[in-house]
C-alpha cells in the first residue's frame, strides 16, 4: 500500500526517502520560489524575471521523481551531462535540456537579452557630457575591482572570485555570461544572486543616496548640453566603437557585438528587426533566463556552502559600486564648479534604466523641476560599456592571478 | 558538461591587489579610448561643431 502510494506521489515520497538537509531544503526551496514569484507580481521584484524563477524553483523542486535504476530526480534538466551520446539521449527525455544546451550553456541567452537591451538603449546620451559619463561609470565599477580582491582573500579560486565580482556591474546577462565562462560550477547561485540583488537596487539605492548626497545637493538643476548628434554619426561610432572592442577583448566579442548591433539596428531605422528584438528577443530570452535560473536551482546546487559567501560578496560589490558612483558624482560636480548634480552618480553602476529613473525621481522629491534623466542615461550606458569591459579583461586575463 | 577553454600563455603571477589594480588601469584605458572614438567620430561628422570637446 504505502509503495503504492510512493509510486503515485513521487514528489511527496521521495521527500522522506532523500536526505532530510536535501528535502527540507527542497521545501524551503520552494517557499522561497513563491515568496518570489509573490513579489514580483506585487512589482516589489521585477516581474519579468522573479515571475517565472520563482514559478521554475518551485516546479523543479516538487516535480521530484523516480527514474530509471531507483534514481531520484526530474524530467526539466541536467546541467552536468557531459558525454555527447548521454546528452542526445536525454535531450529526448528533459524538456528543458535542449533549451539549456543550445542557449544557456553557451551564454546565447545573455547575447540575445543584449540585443534587446542594445535595441533599446540610447547612445547619444553619452555625448550630453562624454568624459564626466565615462568618469562616473568607472568610479561605480569599484565595486567589482574591490569585491575581486576581498574574494581572493578570503580564498575562492580567481575565476569563481571574478564571477562574483561582476555583479559590481549590475548587469544581470555580464554575470551570467561571465560566470558560465570562468566559474561553471557556481554559475547558478552567482546569476541568482546577481539576479535577486538587482531587483533590490530598486529599494537600496535610494537609502545610499540619501546618506552620501546631502538634501541641499539633491535637487541641483544641471545645464543638459544638447549636441548635434545625427543618426549617421550615432551609426558610425556604434560600428566603430563595437569593432575597436572586438579588436581589444575578442573573449567578450559575443556580449559586445550583441549589444552594439542592437544599437545600430535601432539607428539604421530597420524597423522590423528593432520589433523583433524589442519585443521577442527581449521577452522570449528574459522569460527563458529567469525560469531556466529558476528550474536550475535544485536543492543540491543550492547546498554548496559556497552560496552563503557569494550572498555577502554580491551585496558587498552592489554596495561599493553604488559608493562609488556617487563618489565619482561628487568629483564632476567639484571638477565643473557645480554644474553636476553628485546623484547622476548612482545611474554609473548601469543597470538600465533602474539606477537612471532612481537619480531621477530622487532629485525631483527634492526640487520637482530638476531634469537629470539625459544625463543619468548617459552614465547608464557608460556603465554598461565599462561592466562589459570589465567583464571582458577579467575574462581574457584571469591566467595573470 | 563542456566548458569554454582558450590558449593561455605562461605569464608571472600577480597578487590579488597588484591584479585588481592592472585590471581596472585597463579598464579605464579601454573606456576612455572608446569614448574617444565615439566624441571623435561625431566631431567629424559635425564638422567640429559638437561639444563634448571641453566640458567635464
Amino acid at each position: 500500500m504505502l509503495n503504492t502510494l510512493s509510486q503515485l506521489f513521487p514528489g511527496i515520497s521521495t521527500l522522506f526517502l532523500q536526505d532530510p538537509v536535501i528535502s527540507l531544503t527542497r521545501v524551503a526551496l520552494m517557499i522561497f520560489g513563491f515568496i518570489l514569484a509573490y513579489m514580483g507580481f506585487k512589482r516589489v521584484l521585477e516581474p519579468l524575471i522573479m515571475v517565472p524563477m520563482g514559478i521554475g524553483m518551485i516546479a523543479i523542486n516538487a516535480g521530484v521523481l523516480f527514474l530509471e535504476a531507483g534514481r531520484i530526480g526530474t524530467i526539466f534538466l541536467d546541467p552536468l551531462v557531459a558525454d555527447p551520446g548521454a546528452l542526445v539521449d536525454i535531450m529526448q527525455v528533459n524538456w528543458l535540456q535542449p533549451i539549456y544546451n543550445m542557449t544557456f550553456s553557451n551564454g546565447l541567452i545573455a547575447c540575445l537579452v543584449f540585443f534587446g537591451i542594445g535595441s533599446m538603449s540610447e547612445i547619444g546620451f553619452i555625448l550630453a557630457r562624454p568624459w564626466a559619463s565615462i568618469i562616473v561609470a568607472l568610479f561605480a565599477e569599484l565595486g567589482t575591482f574591490v569585491t575581486l580582491v576581498v574574494a581572493l582573500k578570503i580564498g575562492l579560486p580567481p575565476g569563481e572570485a571574478a564571477s562574483i565580482a561582476v555583479i559590481g556591474g549590475a548587469d544581470g546577462p555580464m554575470v551570467l555570461f561571465t560566470s558560465l565562462i570562468l566559474a561553471k560550477d557556481l554559475f547558478v547561485p552567482i546569476s541568482i544572486i546577481a539576479y535577486l540583488y538587482l531587483s533590490l537596487t530598486y529599494a537600496g539605492y535610494p537609502y545610499i543616496i540619501k546618506l552620501l548626497v546631502p538634501k541641499k545637493y539633491r535637487g541641483i538643476d544641471v545645464e543638459i548640453p544638447t549636441p548635434n548628434v545625427t543618426k549617421k554619426s550615432k551609426f558610425v561610432f556604434t560600428v566603430i566603437a563595437c569593432g575597436l572592442l572586438c579588436l581589444l577583448l575578442p573573449v567578450a566579442a559575443p556580449l559586445i557585438v550583441s549589444f552594439f548591433l542592437g544599437i545600430a539596428i535601432k539607428e539604421a531605422e530597420i524597423e522590423p528587426f528593432q520589433t523583433l528584438l524589442e519585443t521577442t528577443v527581449t521577452y522570449g530570452s528574459t522569460l527563458f533566463l529567469g525560469f531556466l535560473l529558476g528550474a536550475l536551482c535544485e536543492a543540491q546546487t543550492i547546498l554548496n556552502p559556497k552560496v552563503g559567501v557569494l550572498v555577502v560578496l554580491g551585496i558587498l560589490a552592489l554596495a561599493v559600486s553604488g559608493v562609488g558612483g556617487i563618489v565619482g558624482g561628487w568629483l564632476i560636480y567639484k571638477f565643473s564648479k557645480g554644474n553636476y548634480n553628485p546623484v547622476i552618480g548612482i545611474a554609473g553602476v548601469s543597470c538600465l534604466p533602474t539606477t537612471a529613473k532612481i537619480a531621477q525621481k530622487t532629485a525631483m522629491e527634492e526640487n520637482p523641476f530638476c531634469v537629470i534623466m539625459p544625463l543619468a542615461m548617459g552614465a547608464g550606458v557608460s556603465g554598461l560599456i565599462v561592466s562589459a569591459i570589465a567583464a571582458g579583461v577579467f575574462i581574457s586575463t584571469i591566467f595573470m592571478l | 558538461m563542456f566548458v569554454f577553454k582558450y590558449y593561455k600563455r605562461k605569464v608571472e603571477k600577480l597578487g590579488a591587489i597588484q591584479y585588481a589594480l592592472f585590471a581596472y588601469a585597463l579598464t579605464a584605458v579601454i573606456a576612455f579610448a572608446v569614448v574617444g572614438v565615439i566624441v571623435g567620430v561625431n566631431k567629424m561628422l559635425s564638422g567640429g561643431k559638437d561639444n563634448g570637446e571641453g566640458e567635464v
